[in-house]
């Protein structure tokens, strides 16, 4: 997601472009995970194509709001004043936060194997009111959702989603260690990657080169989720 | 000593035995083959009916099972989804 000033011009464009690629690679997967799905009706695997629809979402999300509002063009057709295009861009990075723990939150439980839809409920909701409540009481002590608010909301989001991202690598590992199979170790190291990334965007509010390293890592990890995928149905 | 069977294994263990008696199978043979408990073969039983891999025919007090087009599919299929199971950690 672009944090606007943060990010130098030069990569704005190329940013938009990366995040396309993410969400095409979890679109991929999400859509092979629901054919396996059609076949072998394995809830499991359900969730997880879930999983990935919601992370790919989540990057398509970021990219329309991205291009909506650098783009000279839509800015003068939406007649968009200054204040409408922060808006704008909180409501997207809001809703880009959402779509992305939500994904994250799915992968998780889907890992923990346990058949209970209410947990995974419960779970989802703790997630979700994580990521409003700071949002609500910046709105209540400055005022009406503003730029200000996208500090609170993406610190708040990477935090967690470090979190989440430990939680799924733990489980990928000890997956790996079992069945040594050398694909999870392809997604081990997808997973690796995401979780440095997201660890790099936490500085990224401070310093933008951690905001194109991050995308850089990114950009590997889903490289590895690809692969994982081609191998896969190559066979 | 033999690894512990994945559930889609054992899925697919179940339907083989069915496939092989040409679909007309008594739940005792299945009980031999499949190598479960007995409960563990009731509960797969009953998913596999609910996912209509199979379907059940009850015959003068006879319980028989029979492979469903989508069971077939399954066993098909099957290198595919144990691929990509085993792949994302979902086995």
């Amino acid at each position: 997601m672009t944090y606007f000033y943060l990010v130098p011009k030069w990569f704005l464009k190329f940013s938009i472009g990366i995040e396309i690629f993410f969400a095409v690679i979890a679109l991929a997967v999400a859509l092979f995970a629901i054919k396996i799905y059609s076949i072998s009706r394995q809830r499991e695997i359900r969730l997880f194509g879930v999983s990935f629809f919601l992370i790919s979402f989540s990057y398509l999300i970021s990219t329309l709001i991205n291009l909506a509002v650098i783009s000279p063009t839509i800015i003068r057709l939406a007649q968009l004043t200054t204040s409408n295009i922060a808006r704008l861009g909180v409501v997207g990075i809001f809703s880009y936060t959402l779509l992305f723990i939500s994904g994250l939150i799915t992968l998780a439980y889907t890992t923990l194997r346990i058949k209970s839809g209410k947990v995974y409920y419960i779970i989802l909701s703790l997630g979700l009111i994580i990521m409003i409540t700071p949002l609500i009481i910046v709105t209540f002590l400055y005022g009406p959702i503003e730029f200000r608010s996208l500090y609170t909301i993406l610190l708040t989001f990477r935090i967690l989603s470090v979190f989440l991202l430990i939680f799924i690598l733990y489980n990928y590992v000890e997956e790996y260690v079992r069945k040594k199979n050398k694909k999870t170790l392809l997604v081990v190291v997808a997973f690796f990657f995401l979780l440095t990334s997201n660890t790099e965007f936490i500085f990224s509010l401070a310093y933008y080169e951690a905001y194109i390293i991050g995308h850089i890592l990114e950009f590997i990890a889903y490289l590895f989720i690809l692969l994982s995928l081609i191998l896969t149905i190559r066979k | 000593m033999n690894k512990k069977r994945s559930r889609l294994e054992i899925i697919r263990d179940i339907l083989e035995v069915i496939k092989s008696r040409n679909g007309r199978i008594k739940p005792t043979h299945i009980l031999y083959k499949s190598n479960l408990s007995y409960n563990m073969m009731e509960e797969y039983l009953e998913e596999l009916i609910k996912k209509e891999f199979i379907v059940v025919k009850e015959e003068q007090k006879n319980k028989t099972y029979a492979v469903t087009e989508k069971g077939i599919e399954y066993l098909n299929k099957y290198k595919l989804i144990a691929e990509f199971t085993e792949s994302f950690g979902l086995s």
